[in-house]
């Protein structure tokens, strides 16, 4: 099966600082999350997927198109659903009328039918009765599942979501990746996202970027099992530790070089990510 | 949603909550649209009368006071929507014809709210077709002389005059 | 209550087969009573209650059209055009505050006499379908920048749409001024090619950096070329009338050509 978006030696430069350096990636359908710090080149990337951002150097291949040609860019536009970090919204629309204009801008000609999938895409992230509401009448997590609704629009093979889950609270979040693993079964969706359980609960894949290099590439499972016997609790904070933190329980949770002894406990993907940041781990699985 | 009131629907309808207009259309749709029937003979206006009434109810939402029923409100717009529909393929209201349109045969009593056998009823009986239907345009639908006689094809003149024979009768039949 | 309506006689008046006086009791009972109600609408045709309910939903959900969306959908514009327009019309302070900017211009210049304010004017007036172009895109303008540099349609079209979405209103406004300055002649309109040249040229400009820094640029160089070359009101005026509105043709030309010529780059959004 082909691939859904695949890179080669992809590279973003801003004037003189390296954005993205040399990514090479095979993406088909199933969700894959991308980690990584600020400043790692996970919105540089995405952006480049949703065909928003020219790259440098290196090929991309999207939906089997290459985006720098203009006509084929046009057909990666028509099946391709794009949330960006910002979520850029007109407030004073209501988030029918948004919807039914990005639609319209999506080549919906016919009225009905496109009253009825705009109704439709509403319906699925549960804003159906709200949607005749001005969207500055709208809180922050209906505002996201509106840019979320617009990018469902025409039920398109590829979804690229910038931080989707940013400002949403946990029934919110749960309710999110319920709709995106709804709809991944044959899509690819891309996401970025500082949250790693958002990458343990939904992805199928994991790509972790550093410095605008991918560090990793696998599953989740095999990022938290880069910190396998490397996680314990104690009593007491241990110096030596990578990282650690106070848990619920009053105890200590220490991620690193455990000591002899240690009361140790399986990792989470969130344990292995921390690893990584510190280099600590063999090396990066890729 | 099931467990609102029909005053707290229309409250959020009025805040544009759509589910709410939903609803409130799944209680009453219906029998609204089954009174319509029993005011015009044609079908097709009166789903329009329906139609326009509920585009209505999301704009004016805000307008109803929480006195009286909902139904009633929702009634009182609904009939007038179907006047103004009757009034645009009927443009001047002519004395008595019959226009295809039936609405004097529908119900020929009068019934005043919560009596429903009696003296006034079987007085109302006695009444003629043109007068029953005059009391009933005005006292049990709620509508102006104007309005009344733009429902029944009549000019409003005519629509007090028979008003007038009507109280006649009424007293007579009553004393 | 003691009395319902029960389910035969709800069907009997639905039918329209129940006698005249039951059906008014019917109708006096059911504007109180929520359960009769529910009988007599099961009574009632439900493919007709569905088809009723589907235009009323289509009725409530058709987007609001503003006054300007209605004329232009009534001039044959279609519905994608017009829609773009209204967006960009939409809440853009920028725009207005330039249009009010000029206007306030030419009704001061026409307070006076002096030639020397009737100069500014000509000068100043271009400045406002400028910033109004700049006004209608760009980041800091458009909050959907972003998502709309990846939809289908393309983005020259939208620009197109857009940028006659802001500078023809701007003109027509800046026109009202007409009156107050109509006794100079045919000098009152000097200022509509140039208007046009420098739109378009931002338009143009956008291609290789931000709309922006070029409607910047441009405005920049229009209101300081007048000082650099140290002209005087009386040579200012003589310019306005030939050689600005030729340099203006050539300008608007320029703009067009190159904004043609380089239509895909205004495929990407910006960096």
């Amino acid at each position: 099966m082909d691939p859904i978006v695949s890179t080669r030696g992809l590279a973003k430069d801003y004037g003189r600082s390296p954005a993205l350096r040399s990514i090479d990636l095979e993406l088909g359908p199933g969700i894959t999350g991308f980690l990584g710090p600020n400043g790692a080149g996970k919105t540089t990337l995405l952006r480049i997927l949703a065909t928003a951002l020219e790259p440098s150097a290196g090929s991309v291949r999207i939906l089997g198109h290459d985006p720098t040609d203009p006509r084929a860019r046009i057909e990666i536009r028509r099946r391709l659903g794009y949330v960006p970090q910002e979520l850029g919204l007109y407030a004073t629309f209501s988030a029918f009328d948004f919807v039914d204009y990005v639609a319209i801008l999506k080549e919906h000609v016919d009225r009905r039918a496109r009253h009825d999938e705009v109704r439709r895409v509403l319906d699925e992230v549960d804003l159906g009765d709200v949607r005749s509401k001005a969207i500055r009448k709208l809180s922050g997590g209906m505002r996201r599942r509106v840019a979320l609704a617009q990018a469902l629009l025409g039920d398109p093979p590829l979804l690229v979501l910038d931080e989707p889950t940013v400002g949403l609270d946990p029934e919110q979040r749960v309710r999110f990746r319920q709709l995106v693993s709804r709809h991944a079964e044959r899509r690819c969706v891309v996401l970025s996202t500082h949250v790693t359980e958002d990458v343990e609960a939904l992805c199928d894949r994991v790509v972790v970027l550093h410095d605008g290099a991918v560090v990793f590439d696998a599953t989740p499972a095999e990022l938290a099992a880069l910190a396998a016997g490397r996680v314990w609790v104690a009593d007491l904070a241990d110096d030596g530790a990578h990282v650690s933190w106070r848990t619920g329980e009053g105890r200590y949770r220490m991620v690193g070089e455990p000591p002899p002894d240690a009361d140790l406990i399986a990792p989470t993907v969130q344990d292995g990510y921390l690893l990584l940041g510190g280099g600590i781990a063999e090396g990066s699985a890729a | 949603m099931g467990g609102c009131s029909d005053a707290e629907l229309v409250a959020l309808v009025a805040e544009q909550h759509r589910d709410a207009l939903a609803e409130l259309y799944r209680r009453h749709g219906g029998w609204l649209l089954a009174r319509l029937h029993h005011r015009c003979a044609d079908d097709g206006i009166a789903a329009e009368a329906l139609q326009d009434t509920f585009v209505a109810v999301w704009r004016v939402a805000g307008s109803y006071r929480g006195s009286g029923e909902v139904g009633g409100w929702l009634w009182g717009i609904c009939i007038r929507r179907l006047i103004g529909l009757l009034r645009k393929r009927r443009p001047e209201p002519v004395a008595g014809g019959d226009w295809g349109l039936d609405p004097v045969a529908s119900a020929e009593d009068l019934v005043l709210a919560g009596t429903e056998h009696g003296d006034l009823a079987g007085a109302l009986r006695s009444l003629s077709p043109e007068l029953r239907a005059v009391v009933q345009a005005t006292a049990l639908d709620g509508l102006t002389t104007r309005e009344a006689g733009q429902l029944l094809g009549i000019p409003a003149g005519t629509v007090k005059t028979r008003m007038m024979r009507a109280r006649v009768e009424l007293r007579g039949a009553l004393a | 209550m003691s009395w319902h309506v029960d389910v035969a006689s709800a069907d009997r008046y639905v039918a329209r087969r129940l006698d005249p006086n039951g059906s008014a009791s019917v109708e006096a009972h059911l504007v109180s009573c929520a359960a009769c109600r529910e009988r007599v609408g099961a009574a009632v045709d439900s493919d007709v209650l569905e088809a009723v309910w589907r235009g009323v939903t289509d009725a409530v959900d058709q987007p609001a059209l503003g006054w300007l969306e209605h004329t232009l959908s009534r001039l044959g514009c279609s519905d994608a055009n017009a829609r773009m327009v209204s967006a960009t019309t939409r809440a853009r302070w920028s725009y207005l505050l330039a249009v009010g900017v000029s206007i306030a211009l030419a009704i001061s210049a026409s307070q006076s006499s002096y030639e020397r304010l009737f100069a500014m004017f000509l000068i100043a007036a271009p400045l406002g379908p400028l910033a109004a172009t700049a006004g209608a895109f760009g980041r800091w303008s458009d909050p959907a920048a972003e998502l709309l540099s990846t939809v289908p349609t393309s983005s020259l079209r939208i620009l197109l749409v857009r940028t006659a979405a802001a500078v023809v209103p701007a003109l027509a406004l800046t026109a009202i001024s007409l009156p107050w300055i109509a006794d100079r002649g045919w000098l009152a309109v000097a200022w509509l090619l140039p208007s046009l040249a420098l739109a378009l040229g931002a338009v143009a400009l956008s291609s290789w950096t931000s709309i922006e820094r070029a409607a910047l640029g441009l405005g920049v160089v229009w209101v300081g070329a007048p000082m650099v070359l140290r002209l005087r009101v009386p040579e200012l005026l003589e310019t306005f009338s030939g050689p600005v509105q030729i340099a203006s043709l050539g300008a608007v030309a320029v703009a067009v050509a190159v904004t043609v010529l380089r239509r895909t780059e205004f495929e990407w959004s910006e960096g």
